[in-house]
């Protein structure tokens, strides 16, 4: 397996990664660390800055890409171990950081330890993007946010190395900025669906707690590991009064707090023998979140002030699950594995909606549409190894899906179950050492799909072949899945294909190439429904097309012992159907909205070139360019501006060690 | 160097037989180990399994080079060779898997890897995992995350280089924030067979919902694909030539592919609703469903998912 890493570790050396900095694995500092007292440190820090030039949509650069100017860390690593492992309040501790300081995608990871006595783990990071609302080629759509979203993970387990562990958690995660929201809604019911609402933008706030608490012990043989965590939740957004766009009035005020908490718990059981191993998880959640909104204003064309609703209520969705494994060990060759799952989930509870027209109010109380699942499936799996060279497995899934819908107060339930047959295959061969062949394939059936897109007959094929011999790994792989859904007046089929190849190879110690391609393909075709201007439906269907051609390349050259220099290269391409127009020349329907919306040619591509030079033994200076380059062939330009850009990017920093 | 080195530990082996080591069991503890192995040596303290050799109190096969590599007698007495220890760079994937689960195997996240995708595919610990040689900060990785999994997955980082991502080539996402490649539970998702490697956060929940929270629920009015067929029935969760990581480059064909009034299908079987009249689909505005139906995976206040 030694040549496997070699290979994993030299490719990583050059990976053709996707930002040009912070510069990545280039050695800064002595190679053991320093040795202080009886802990050895190592630590290396990136300090640069970034520089940028875009044309074209600066929306659609902030949305894809969305790097910037200025100085910032780029990257950071230290590292503190005990030589002797007995430190005195601790064993290890690890940092590492990522564009802290300016970058829009930041992140820093915290490990400490005591060998036996505790292990603490945290991460934090931070995404920052601009996105425009884009929900198709060139429109805007709903959900328009400028969004920063921050989340940190922290566990804390306490005998790490003990048959007695304690752990104690908490993450946390909050998203702020501005949200697309129809404010001028009533209360709706299907008989009660007469309002035209109006959108408008507002600030909201998304905030989670989460904290956890849990033990693993032994007990009778069994190893039991069990959980007992708390989800709180908030969410509040505010608008003030005024008019939007279209000149309506919004409400003077909505303040929507929208809160809850999400206890669970979970429990694991595990026992592994020689001839058997036997594994369980139960867990069970109970979401409950509790809301209100009150808006006051003009409404449905009512005199301003004269209507106030209020819309308040609980909700509940207890969730339980099952899951219980078996697998013998029969012979040193042959593995049977049974597992079985249930999945029970229902959402229920009460809401309450209260319109207050000074000249005749109006009180409705609106429970919760009830949707109730139970899933119970198995799978079982036999693998057999025939020889050293070939290996089989084999196995069959059964789910049965039973749903149970109220759409209305007072309303009967409806039922309904769908069962899923589904049978599953593959063999492994190592022909020769350094070749292994893996296909796999799936089939099944569904009697009750949900929609007219989920899985009913289908199929899922995958061939991959691969050689590995020192520096160098070859694959090739091919996959398919088909899925056709008929339905009484017109067919739902989907087929997507995926060919691909990736090659790392390490010739020289100063020369390293990493190559992959892929061809995705994906048509769909779709039985439609719709109405055209007129009261009159118009049945017809769509044909989607998508053929995205995709290649990453990067060579890296160490030049002589003090510089290195890597080349890059991305490429995303979707050809499409092959029309050279929006409007297609007979595939698909033949009614141009839907031609215009069926395949969407675009290509995007980033070159990147980085270059790293040793200037003593503790630091290293880099510099780096890469360019983002974005491009739709079928910009209409109906609503919003082209989005096509150009992005220039670059930066330069200091990689040094203390 | 090898007979070197041999010939410099055999009075080791003997003076361990002499004091009455555990010579029928062949182990002869890791400070031999060091004489040929220094490289690996050298660096051992950094890693999690040096804590094995610094407790001094764990069994001979519990304890540093051997607890992995087996007893190394009778390596010791051949003067090396990949024949006469447990050399992983030879030996069979089952057999590299029994030896990392004797001691990582009763624990959640690994519980079903004995029948995991990668298992099947002959893909084990060590593929992933660099015990000796791991430049990663944590778990031993053979690469940073995602390269690791890029090394095969080469077609998920073509997915990754989309225009519209998940950030995880910029290091805002681990594959592992979604995916448990050791082998997951049965999906709550879908009919319960399929996808067979992906994580559930908050007890059993899809692993979108850690981070886009609110979308979780419970609604009064919960748009019922969501809950029952997951987020990719309607995103590629990777990357997408189409914003918002959408299925489809326009939503209305998406949407009506469902709401067409086939009949057969959705929560009463008589066809998801289909669009009404006034809705005129040559109209930009009627394109993009999600202008006013904005709070699509679900709302409090509206069944059609207006606020």
């Amino acid at each position: 397996m030694k040549p496997a890493i070699v290979v994993l570790l030299l490719a990583g050396s050059l990976s053709a990664q996707q930002t040009v900095a912070p510069t990545t694995q280039e050695p800064v500092g002595p190679v053991r660390g320093d040795n202080v007292a009886e802990y050895n440190i190592v630590n290396s820090f990136e300090l640069g800055d970034r520089f940028d030039s875009i044309g074209g949509n600066l929306d659609s650069y902030r949305s894809q890409v969305n790097y910037g100017n200025g100085p910032r860390l780029l990257a950071s690593f230290f590292s503190i171990n005990s030589r002797d492992g007995h430190g005195k309040f601790f064993d290890e501790i690890v940092i590492t950081t990522e564009g802290l300081g300016n970058d829009p995608y930041e992140s820093a990871v915290l490990r400490i330890s005591k060998n036996r006595l505790y292990r603490f783990d945290m991460h934090w990071r931070l995404n920052d993007y601009y996105n425009p609302g884009l929900v198709s080629a060139g429109q805007e759509g709903g959900n328009f946010r400028d969004t920063q979203f921050t989340a940190q993970d922290d566990d804390l387990v306490l005998f790490p190395d003990s048959k007695y562990k304690f752990f104690l958690g908490y993450s946390r995660s909050v998203q702020e900025g501005p949200e697309l929201t129809a404010t001028d809604g009533q209360f709706e019911t299907p008989a009660l669906a007469t309002v035209s609402d109006t959108a408008t933008f507002t600030s909201l706030r998304d905030a989670r707690n989460e904290y956890r608490v849990g033990s693993e012990l032994e007990v009778l043989g069994f190893r039991i590991n069990w959980m007992h965590g708390w989800e709180d939740f908030k969410q509040d957004y505010f608008v003030p009064p005024g008019t939007d766009a279209s000149g309506n009035v919004v409400p003077a005020e909505q303040v929507n707090p929208y809160h809850g908490t999400s206890p669970y718990w979970r429990l694991g059981i595990f026992r592994n023998r020689k001839r058997y191993s036997v594994n369980g998880r139960f867990t069970y959640a109970d979401a409950r979140r509790a809301f209100v909104s009150e808006q006051t204003g003009l409404l449905g064309g009512i005199t301003p002030g004269t209507l106030q609703e209020v819309t308040m209520g609980n909700g509940e969705r207890p969730e339980a699950t099952g899951n219980l494994t078996f697998s013998i060990f029969l012979t040193p060759k042959l593995t049977f594995t049974d597992s079985t799952a249930v999945y029970s989930v229902r959402t229920e509870g009460n809401s309450e909606y209260l319109q207050l027209n000074q000249a005749t109010g109006q009180f409705i109380t609106q429970y919760f549409l009830y949707l109730g699942i139970r899933t119970l499936s198995n799978q079982a799996e036999l693998n057999y190894r025939v020889r050293k060279w070939l290996e089989f497995y084999g196995g069959y899934d059964y789910s049965d899906r039973f749903m149970r819908n109220v759409l209305a107060q007072n309303f009967p339930p409806f039922d309904q179950t769908s069962i899923l047959n589904a049978g599953v295959a593959g063999v492994r061969i190592r022909p020769i050492e350094p070749v292994t062949i893996v296909l796999s394939g799936e089939v099944g059936h569904a009697t009750q799909p949900f929609t007219p897109k989920s899985d009913k007959d289908y199929q899922a094929l995958g061939a991959r072949v691969q050689y590995k011999r020192k520096s160098l790994l070859f694959a090739a792989y091919a996959n398919s899945s088909y899925n056709n859904n008929s339905v009484s007046f017109t067919a739902y089929s989907s087929h997507a294909r995926t060919y691909g190849t990736n090659l790392s190879w390490t010739p020289r110690g100063w020369l390293s190439f990493n190559v992959d391609y892929a061809k995705m393909h994906l048509d769909s075709l779709g039985g439609l429904m719709f109405f055209e201007g007129g009261d009159n439906p118009v049945a017809g269907y769509s044909l989607y097309i998508s053929n995205l051609h995709t290649g990453n390349a990067g060579a890296r050259f160490a030049l002589g012992r003090r510089a290195d220099l890597y080349l890059g290269y991305s490429h995303v391409q979707d050809t499409g159907d092959g029309r050279s127009n929006p409007y297609g020349t007979g595939f698909g329907t033949d009614i141009p909205a839907f031609q215009e919306a069926q395949t969407f040619p675009m290509k995007f591509l980033s070159p990147v070139g980085r270059f790293s030079v040793k200037i003593n033994n503790r630091m290293r200076w880099n510099v780096g360019y890469q360019y983002y380059g974005y491009h739709e062939d079928f910009f209409t330009g109906q609503i919003t501006p082209d989005q096509a850009y150009r992005g220039h990017t670059g930066y330069s920093s200091l990689l040094f060690s203390f | 160097m090898k007979t070197r080195a041999g010939v410099f530990l055999l009075p080791l082996v003997f003076a361990a037989a002499a004091a009455g080591a555990p010579q029928t069991s062949g182990f002869v503890g890791s400070e031999p180990c060091k004489t040929c192995h220094a490289d690996v040596w050298q660096k051992f303290y950094k890693n999690p399994h040096y804590k094995s050799v610094a407790s001094g109190k764990e069994a001979p096969e519990n304890t540093g080079c051997e607890s992995c590599h087996g007893p190394g007698g009778a390596h010791l007495a051949a003067h090396g060779g990949k024949a006469t220890i447990a050399a992983f760079s030879v030996l069979e994937p089952t057999e590299i898997l029994d030896r990392c689960l004797r001691c990582h195997g009763e624990t959640l996240a690994r519980a079903n890897i004995r029948h995991s995708s990668h298992t099947q595919a002959g893909v084990v610990c060590t593929n992933c995992h660099s015990i000796h040689k791991s430049p990663a900060p944590r778990f031993l990785l053979a690469n940073n995350q995602p390269e690791v999994c890029y090394g095969c997955h080469a077609d998920v980082r073509s997915q990754f280089s989309m225009p519209f991502k998940h950030r995880v080539n910029e290091g805002a996402l681990v594959c592992t924030d979604c995916h448990n490649p050791h082998g997951a539970y049965q999906p709550t998702w879908r009919n319960g067979e399929r996808p067979r490697m992906m994580d559930q956060v908050m007890a059993a929940d899809e692993p979108c919902l850690k981070c886009h929270e609110e979308k979780r629920g419970p609604f009064v009015f919960e748009h019922p694909p969501v809950r029952v067929e997951g987020c990719e029935m309607c995103h590629f969760p990777h990357g997408s030539p189409n914003s918002r990581l959408l299925r489809r480059p326009v939503v209305f064909t998406m949407c009506l592919e469902c709401h067409n009034g086939a009949p057969g299908f959705g929560r009463a079987r008589l066809g998801d609703p289909v669009t009404p009249s006034t809705h005129n689909m040559r109209l930009p505005l009627y394109q993009n469903c999600t202008n006013c139906h904005s709070h699509i995976h679900g709302s409090n206040v509206s069944v059609f998912f207006l606020q």
